[in-house]
């Protein structure tokens, strides 16, 4: 081969090799070049993160984008550590704020001073994949949350595992519909926690060896008021007996160790197809924010505001087993149920306090009713709390019936905005001139 | 290649290179360039912000310095501000309940971070780490950074964070060793964002209303902003709800001045459209229901931040208060603010902790 030959040759050999359709897929391993990829990332663009683990000295964030994949090598082989985070970097792991069509996947978060990954303001977040953990169980200075997509439309957390959360491993706040499927969660606070949500699904998760497994609660004092239509079905919830370790002030410091379901404040919630297997205090609990123990002060008052009732509750068809022994009295609802029951506490318990303005004849209205139906064996009390249990019932018959279904998750077209803010007053204006010489 | 052409190719390099150190070597001797319409600059130097040497922070015309009443604290970085608001702009407007000036598209705000080497000795000189950047474009306000090198001649753009030790003295003769934090892009919306859009913080009416050292002579900033023409009249009295000087007690009741401090300190996030409007606390100065602002507001989503503590304020018990302890702490899951501090602002800790025990206990609002 002569020279012009060979020259023509090499030149072929990189036109077939920049004419391959697909461009080459450059792998980020630097977490400098991870955060500008995050900061300059175009509409459209996937950004791949190699696997090996990148240490962190600063969050890692993203925001205002549109149409953005961020995917690891898998999530035991692409590992972001924040452990050696600095002082005043922020708190958060991975932080994606005001973005529209958003997947991270395949990747592990670790070590986090603040929660592992949270999406706020974001319409059509998926969470997909990924391992979010503190190498240190049962430490109350872990982040909160593991997973933590709030004031949200159309989010979706699945297939993840998340552990050793202070507070929820997945926490899903103040958004509208949700779902949550396919994770594992364990040895945290909570496993799963719903808070002031609207139209969430949850199902075919397993979560085990947290304080409390599944929660649905809506808070008061928060912008997005109650939540309401959530479903919890095919889930597999056991052994949720782990001593809580969240910090005292906490909503979820007040789960008593042993508790597989709970649902505090949230009208219209349909739960079933479950197991709640090995629990030493409640295998479902029922209550109002009363059960607390704690102030309301919404601003806005009960009418426009929060309401701390729950009515249109149903338990149907549900597996459930008793970790036989006493309940956990280091928590008011575990003693409660000790002091009534001692070490035979009912598979479900209900604060059985109604809504007052709901009530017709005394009674909630058919479509509004506490229905416990088809749960095998499973034992049941009303234990009166706003007379001071001195009622107690376990006639599960008084509660026997069906409610409509809940509506299945559906997306939103467009991101729900929250409900309006209470209007505040401007201060009392004061006459004064500017000041000058 | 024949020696002519190697000689050109020579000569061409030797003209960048002098080229180079022509620009360089001739900081602020150029007209402002500050031009919305185009990316910003990869060097500070090119925007010809500062006539002279560049370190000396001498603004070129077009360039007005501001002060704030009360000020964010910033890990005790002092902070040299300027405003420019093209000529043809228009006059700024500003919100009714909060008074934050609404500079025209083309206006700039640039805020200097600098340390003294010894704040009890000025001729020790300083150091200037960072110049920040809010650019109002036609798709809204825009946030950079540049990072001041150690020989304070040039400031470089940077986009990702950075971090680096910064050694200083303060005017007690407190030796403090610090690790500097520039913020990246997204942090700085972290900040800046409202209702999802990057906005200035500062420049509200009753912050900016003080007396300020001009050039040529003291004036009061709003008289001075309406001579130039960035606001169109003085705002009529009773708009204007002015701000005390945080640790001034002259200029202000210790309420007026613990409000204040929290307003610039903390409402950026903790304001009905902020970042931290999930929290529900509401720090603006103009929030009227204490629950808002924190009275036996118990927390939301604080995790490790609420440490054992009941409430965000409990009033006459600074111990139980949630606030304080987020202050006064420097762990990144407690800490607040959470971005911009490394170190415990003592002095506003101080203020905060007897403003909560000056509270009357309560054990119900309203």
């Amino acid at each position: 081969m002569n020279v012009k030959a060979l020259l023509f040759a090499s030149a072929c050999a990189l036109v077939v090799a920049s004419c391959n359709n697909k461009p080459a897929i450059t792998y980020i391993n630097d977490p400098k070049k991870l955060q500008e990829a995050l900061i300059n990332a175009k509409e459209g663009d996937t950004i791949y993160v190699d696997e090996g683990t990148m240490e962190f000295t600063s969050s890692l964030s993203m925001m205002d984008k549109k149409n953005v994949t961020i995917k690891g090598k898998g999530m035991n082989k692409t590992v972001l550590s924040f452990k050696n985070m600095a002082k005043g970097t922020g708190g958060e792991g991975l932080k994606v704020n005001n973005c529209e069509n958003v997947l991270v996947c395949d990747l592990s978060l670790r070590d986090m001073k603040g929660d592992g990954f949270k999406a706020s303001e974001c319409m059509n977040i998926t969470m997909r994949a990924l391992q979010v953990s503190w190498s240190n169980p049962n430490d109350s200075t872990n982040g909160a949350y593991a997973l933590y997509p709030v004031t949200s439309t159309n989010v979706i957390v699945e297939d993840c595992d998340v552990s050793n959360a202070s507070d929820a491993g997945i926490y899903v706040g103040q958004s509208y519909h949700a779902i949550v499927r396919r994770n594992k969660v364990h040895n945290n606070v909570a496993g799963i926690e719903i808070e002031n949500c609207t139209n969430v699904d949850v199902y075919e998760n397993e979560a085990y060896d947290n304080t409390g497994g599944l929660l649905v609660f809506s808070l008061p004092d928060i912008p997005v008021k109650n939540g309401t239509g959530i479903r919890i079905y095919n889930n597999k919830v056991h052994d949720n007996n782990l001593a809580n370790f969240a910090p005292p002030a906490n909503s979820v410091a007040i789960v008593p160790a042993g508790t597989g379901f709970l649902v505090m404040a949230t009208p219209n919630v349909e739960v079933f197809n479950n197991e709640f297997l090995n629990h030493q205090t409640v295998n479902c609990g029922i209550v109002t924010y009363m059960a607390t123990g704690r102030e309301i002060k919404d601003p806005e008052g009960l009418n426009k505001g929060y309401n701390p009732f729950v009515w249109g509750i149903s338990i149907h068809d549900n597996k459930m087993t008793k970790k036989p022994g006493l309940p956990d009295t280091t928590r008011d609802l575990g003693k409660a149920l000790a002091l009534a029951f001692k070490g035979n506490t009912p598979d479900i318990a209900f604060d059985g306090i109604l809504f007052p303005g709901m009530l017709v004849d005394g009674k909630l209205p058919e479509d509004k009713r506490i229905c416990i139906r088809n749960n095998g064996a499973a034992t049941f009390a009303n234990i009166d709390l706003a007379n001071n249990m001195k009622n107690i019932s376990t006639d599960i018959t008084l509660f026997d019936c069906t409610l409509t279904a809940i509506e299945p998750y559906k997306a939103a077209d467009t991101k729900v905005a929250a409900a309006p803010v209470a209007a505040t007053t401007a201060a009392p204006a004061k006459a004064e001139e500017p000041k000058s010489n | 290649m024949n020696l002519v052409r190697k000689s050109l190719f020579i000569l061409a390099c030797a003209g960048i290179v002098l080229a180079g150190v022509y620009t360089s070597g001739c900081n602020g001797s150029g007209k402002l360039m500050l031009d919305y319409t185009q990316p910003a600059f990869e060097k500070l130097s090119e925007y010809n912000l500062f006539i002279g040497k560049m370190a000396d922070l001498v603004p070129n015309e077009g360039l007005l310095p501001y002060d704030l009443n009360t000020p964010l604290f910033s890990d005790y970085a002092e902070k040299a501000r300027f405003v420019y608001v093209p000529k043809d702009a228009g006059h700024a407007g500003y919100d009714s309940e909060t008074g934050l000036v609404d500079l025209p598209v083309g206006s700039v705000l640039i805020k200097n971070f600098f340390y003294p080497v010894d704040a009890r000795d000025p001729s020790k000189g300083r150091r200037i780490v960072e110049t920040r950047m809010l650019v109002h474009r036609e798709s809204g306000w825009d946030a950079d950074t540049y990072v001041w090198n150690a020989d304070q001649t040039e400031a470089v753009k940077e986009i990702a964070g950075s971090q680096f030790p910064v050694s200083f003295v303060n005017k007690d003769g407190k030796k403090f060793d610090i690790n500097y934090a520039v913020p990246n892009k997204n942090q700085c919306g972290g900040c800046h964002e409202s209702a999802g859009k990057i906005t200035p913080i500062g420049p509200k009416l009753g912050n900016l209303n003080k007396d300020y050292h001009y050039a040529d002579g003291l004036k009061n900033q709003l008289a001075k902003w309406v001579s130039v023409g960035i606001l169109k009249e003085l705002p009529k009295a009773g708009e204007i709800n002015t701000y005390a000087v945080w640790d001034k007690p002259e200029t202000g009741s210790l309420d007026a001045r613990a409000r204040a401090w929290l307003d610039i300190n903390c409402a950026h996030c903790h304001n009905p459209k902020g970042p931290a409007k999930n929290s529900g606390l509401d720090l603006r100065i103009v929030q009227q229901n204490p629950t808002s602002w924190g009275v036996k507001k118990a927390p939301v989503a604080a995790g490790a931040g609420a440490g054992n503590k009941e409430f965000d304020i409990d009033p006459g018990n600074p111990d139980n208060s949630i606030l304080l302890y987020r202050l006064a702490s420097t762990e990144s899951e407690v800490m607040m603010p959470e971005l911009g501090r490394s170190v415990v602002h003592t002095e506003s800790v101080d203020l905060i902790r007897q403003w909560i025990t000056a509270m009357k206990p309560v054990t119900a609002v309203q």
